[in-house]
């Protein structure tokens, strides 16, 4: 109980922060919701009067005690862009960036762990390099660019999809699945190349470990030892890792969401800042700085299942 | 520490180190030549030679303006390092200091520091990016300040695992009892021990650093055009994939002999002390 | 090269261009209505009309809103919403007569007290003014919108000015109807179905539009992400009409699509802040003139079409426009090198300025490249700045903080509209212009009633930009845009619009 206490604290604690950063951050960059609404043409009075009718003319206090009382009733207010609310604008694109982020981690935990146990063991030089090369060229590709070659493979020249033709997964799931796995496979391999890195190493570094010579001495058979003991202390750190890939994948990946033209959070985000729509920038931050948080949870209870020996964290 | 004896092992070529060797060494020998000689001045336009395929002249093609790519290669790739080593280091540095003092230590300034990190995480970069457009105007050193900053966090995460898990351990009791102080054990003594998970971060941090630079340039951030870098001419060479694709392969494939390289080279650095 | 481009402006403005030799039905799928998908690049802005800023807004709401007059593919105006309209003689007062019959698309009559509504909102006239409506400046001059007759307004100046028809165009909306923003109502070809954010906007024929029914029943602008994404979906088949073409895409279309060229209707240049101080000697501004080599420049971005401009005006305005000022500013590079001595600068004191472009306009990114090194030749530094368009938009346009920029200028339908800037009071002087003499042809011009006279008038004034060297003037682009074979008779319009009404099945 003192556990969740503590750590619902850290969450407010963090979410506070993050939501006055934004707040410092649109302090700082040029232009406003304001200007931005009214583009090239408008006057500097129309702009104040907008300004103020906006509320932009208030200190930064005053806006920021308001939004957090907002917030707090669940309201983050209107879209200056969209004129709607910000939860219902939010809401239409979660389906997109979790479908997208769900299907993604599966391809990345489902591909990557059988193949980072697999470069651990192997005895072979040349198994072992070819994993090297593998996974150091699946995450030197920048995304943007293979998820035009995917496109340009699969979508054009193959044709096993069609570019943009994306069907919410209430309305025809196989139709979701045969295009999202596209999307997914971009955000997916050069994680799974990250991933696979961060496993082999930790698998290596576990092996090379006193306890697991003195199992082997005391005539344990080489598998129980690598599934009972090593692979166990080996995932604390890719845990930690893969809590980071989640939170990156459930923000919304901009770039994929641009190639393959899914309105997510990811597209909403670079749309709201490019047209300083605060209140949907804010509500984003926070979901964000949320998933981060409560993902670093998830992962250190997970983190002490697997080795009892982490006490506090 | 000699060459062969780090080359070689038990008598056999270690084949990755030997290979990471050979990409690095080509990565840092083209951008250092590059400094002083490029085959044609790669901001040089031709417009009778746009998106030229590769010939003699010009053994990688023109791009979209008529320029030489390999010269342009050669300009961009050492922009591309250089912000790749920059960035890493910054985050590194910043990085194990955090996640070590709060990892060793725990407690309040944990508690304190590591909601800052998660808050730093969850800025979207985009929006970090702009404010230090915004702040201290756009160029290479700000793009690498910028993204520097926003690798810590990653760092931090990684290494306070390392040292949560490694405090507890015997070894760590021991060098307490023999009287070593706190910065001691955390940099001398524990730090080594997660060498491994260390350098795979770094290999993955060089990695997303020169990945990175490429996204940034788009956002108006970094390397401003004309001029090359290994990202940019990425970037600028998606829409031509169909028709000249030798605009991406030499800047992808520089890429990917630095990455490789560099992530060959650190995956052999946790047998050392076997 | 430029002739050809020359040939193919005229006739895109002239005449529907339909190319017919596709052989496919009109029909789309196995839906029983004709539809077509429209991929557009930009999300809406607004869907009310006197909120909505964005040029690529004004292009799609088009379709739906008409003011009592419209464009017409030829440069006139032609009466919509009105049926008639009287300009005073001493341009003090433009009579209205309403068309009768009109609709709104919630089938309520059209009547004077909404046309009144109407304008005064868009005049900024209304007691409790929506603040998000941008007033459009020349109507600022309208002083009272009155309705005298059950279908006939009058619409009183306070100065006299002959031009302010083209901007007439301002959408007709419903007087008492508050959802503009989200279920927009107008009198257009096309009533409105749904929007969603960041993916499409629908609409379907209005049935009971006063002129002649569309054959296209439903449409459906796409809103793509980017440029790339929109031309991968076209390469997949599902879009049918693609408006922003790069020249490298269109030399990709696939067979099913026709390629339309047409013009953009933009005054693209290179603007010089005038104030900043080396911009300030003429000798500068005219050797930045004359060491752009405009043809590589054109051949460089976009495969040698588009339409060299010499003014801060475009080829479709047509008796207004003058073409002998194109060719002005030759290249010469020696020339420039003398003008920039004799200014003061060498290669020991290098003339060096910082080029903020809009990082979102791949068109202007690429021009600035090909700027900077062609005056690299005459010894001239330029750096590039890449800047986000909100920060262009504060810092450039409406803070002045800026030596050069790379961006292009739309306009209403009256020369007017793309001069005014120049003026020295002109909240929109960007450049920082100021000459007493283009004030007062300005202001001459915009009062004369005399045809022959304006027309002598706005050239005097282009030349004297020219002359001055204001900015360094580039292009009129070419705007380029695939249509599948299905549909034909897609529209140009010297006004940036997307006339979807007019497209019809291939024979």
């Amino acid at each position: 109980m003192r556990y969740f206490l503590k750590k619902t604290v850290a969450l407010v604690i963090t979410l506070l922060v993050a939501a006055f950063l934004t707040f410092l951050a649109f302090e700082v960059i040029p232009s406003d919701a304001a200007m931005a609404k009214l583009g090239m043409d408008a006057t500097e009075e129309e702009i104040e009067a907008l300004r103020e009718a906006m509320g932009l003319n208030r200190s930064l206090p005053v806006r920021y005690g308001d939004f957090l009382l907002g917030a707090l009733r669940g309201d983050f207010g209107e879209s200056t862009q969209y004129g709607l609310p910000v939860t219902e604008l939010l809401a239409d694109r979660f389906g997109v960036t979790i479908g997208l982020a769900l299907l993604s981690f599966v391809l990345i935990v489902g591909i990557s762990v059988p193949l980072g146990i697999f470069a651990a063991r192997t005895k072979s030089k040349a198994g072992e390099g070819i994993i090297a090369f593998l996974t150091q060229t699946m995450m030197a590709v920048p995304p943007f660019f293979l998820g035009m070659l995917i496109t340009l493979l699969f979508g054009i020249v193959l044709r096993w999809f069609t570019p943009g033709a994306y069907v919410p997964a209430g309305e025809n799931f196989f139709g979701f699945l045969g295009f999202m796995i596209f999307p997914a496979m971009a955000v997916a391999i050069p994680k799974i190349g990250m991933s696979v890195r961060f496993l082999q190493s930790s698998l290596k570094e576990q092996m090379q470990a006193d306890y697991v010579r003195t199992a082997k001495s005391k005539g344990c058979g080489r598998r129980r030892v690598l599934w009972s003991h090593v692979l166990r202390n080996a995932l604390v750190p890719v845990v930690t890792f893969l809590t980071m890939v989640m939170a990156e994948i459930l923000a919304g990946s901009i770039v994929i969401e641009q190639v393959f033209n899914l309105s997510g959070i990811g597209r909403l985000l670079a749309v709201s800042i490019s047209g300083r729509d605060y209140p949907v920038v804010r509500a984003i931050v926070l979901y964000t700085t949320a998933v981060v948080v409560l993902l670093n949870y998830g992962a250190d209870l997970i983190c002490r299942y697997l080795d009892p020996r982490i006490k506090e964290i | 520490m000699n060459v062969t004896g780090w080359l070689k092992k038990d008598g056999k070529w270690k084949v990755n180190r030997i290979i990471g060797v050979v990409l690095v060494g080509l990565a840092v020998i083209v951008s250092l030549t590059g400094c002083f000689y490029t085959p044609y001045d790669p901001d040089a336009m031709d417009a009778t030679l746009k998106n030229a395929s590769p010939s003699l002249s010009h053994l990688f093609g023109t791009d979209n303006f008529g320029r030489d790519v390999l010269s342009r290669v050669m300009k961009g790739a050492g922009t591309t390092l250089l912000v790749g080593l920059a960035v890493v280091s910054i985050g590194a540095v910043g990085g194990c200091l955090m996640g070590a003092f709060t990892g060793y230590f725990g407690g309040k300034a944990d508690l304190i520091l590591m909601r800052v990190n998660d808050a730093v995480a969850a800025i979207p970069s985009i929006l970090l990016a702009l404010v230090f457009v915004g702040v201290f105007g756009s160029g290479t050193v700000q793009l690498v300040a910028a993204l520097g900053i926003l690798f810590i966090p990653s760092f931090a995460r990684v290494v306070r695992s390392g040292f949560i898990v490694q405090k507890e351990l015997d070894y760590v009791k021991n060098a307490r009892l023999m009287g070593a102080g706190h910065l001691r054990i955390m940099f001398v003594h524990i730090l080594p021990n997660i060498k491994s998970s260390l350098l795979s971060a770094l290999a993955i941090g060089f990695n997303n650093a020169v990945l990175s630079e490429a996204a940034m340039s788009y956002l108006s951030l970094g390397v401003q055009p004309p001029h090359a870098s290994l990202g940019r001419m990425l970037s600028e060479a998606q829409p031509y994939l169909f028709r000249a694709p030798w605009n991406a392969v030499a800047p992808g494939l520089m890429i990917l002999f630095s990455v490789l390289g560099v992530g060959l080279l650190s995956l052999e650095g946790g047998e050392k002390h076997e | 090269m430029k002739k050809k481009a020359v040939f193919l402006a005229l006739l895109a403005s002239l005449t529907a261009l339909c190319a017919c030799n596709g052989g496919s039905s009109g029909k789309k799928g196995s839906e029983d209505f004709v539809s077509a998908v429209v991929g557009i690049t930009q999300d809406l802005d607004s869907l009310d009309p006197h909120i909505a800023v964005a040029a690529g807004t004004d292009e799609v709401l088009f379709n739906v809103f008409e003011g009592l007059v419209k464009p017409s593919v030829d440069g006139t105006l032609v009466p919509a919403v009105a049926k008639d309209y009287t300009i005073a003689p001493d341009g003090m007062s433009y009579t209205f007569t309403l068309r009768e019959n009109v609709k709104f698309h919630n089938g309520k009559a059209v009547t004077a007290d909404d046309v009144v509504y109407s304008i005064e909102r868009c005049a900024g006239l209304l007691d409790n003014q929506d603040p998000e409506v941008v007033v459009e400046s020349a109507l600022s001059v309208i002083s009272a919108v009155e309705k005298v007759g059950e279908d006939t307004i009058v619409i009183t100046l306070s100065e006299p000015n002959t031009e302010l028809l083209g901007f007439l165009t301002c959408a007709v909306i419903p007087m008492d109807y508050t959802s503009q923003k989200s279920a927009p109502v107008g009198t257009g070809p096309y009533k409105f179905v749904s929007y969603t954010p960041l993916t499409e906007f629908v609409v379907e024929r209005f049935e009971e539009y006063y002129g002649e029914k569309p054959y296209l029943e439903k449409v459906t602008f796409k809103i793509c992400a980017s440029n790339d994404a929109a031309f991968m979906e076209l390469l997949a088949g599902s879009i049918d009409v693609f408006p922003y073409l790069t020249d490298e895409q269109a030399s990709q279309l696939p067979a099913d699509y026709n390629l339309e060229v047409g013009s953009t209707n933009v005054v693209q240049a290179m603007f010089l802040n005038n104030d900043f101080g080396p911009f300030a000697d003429l000798k500068v501004r005219q050797a930045l003139c004359y060491a752009v080599d405009k043809e590589e420049l054109l051949t460089i971005v976009s495969g040698g079409r588009g339409h060299i401009i010499g003014s801060n005006m475009f080829p479709n305005f047509g008796v207004y426009y003058d073409e002998t000022l194109e060719n002005y500013y030759t290249y010469q590079p020696e020339k420039a090198k003398q003008l920039l001595a004799e200014a003061g600068y060498n290669e020991s004191n290098p003339l060096t300025f910082t080029v903020k472009v809009p990082s979102n306009y791949d068109i202007h990114v690429a021009t600035a490249q090909v700027l900077v090194e062609q005056y690299k030749k005459i010894g001239v530094n330029a750096e590039i700045q890449l800047i986000e368009w909100a920060a262009w938009l504060a810092d450039v346009y409406k803070g002045r903080e800026y030596e050069a920029t790379i961006v292009g200028l739309d306009s209403a339908l009256a020369p007017s509209d793309v001069l005014k800037r120049y003026t020295s009071t002109a909240k929109n002087n960007f450049v920082n212009y100021e000459n007493p003499k283009f004030d007062e042809l300005f202001t001459k011009a915009l009062a004369s009633t005399e045809e022959a006279e304006k027309i002598s008038l706005y050239k005097e004034i282009q030349q004297l930009l020219t002359k001055e060297a204001a900015s360094v003037y580039l292009q009129d682009g070419a705007k380029l845009v695939a249509v599948k074979k299905d549909f034909t008779n897609f529209l140009f319009y010297p006004v940036y619009v997307l006339d979807l009404a007019a497209m019809k099945p291939a024979q």
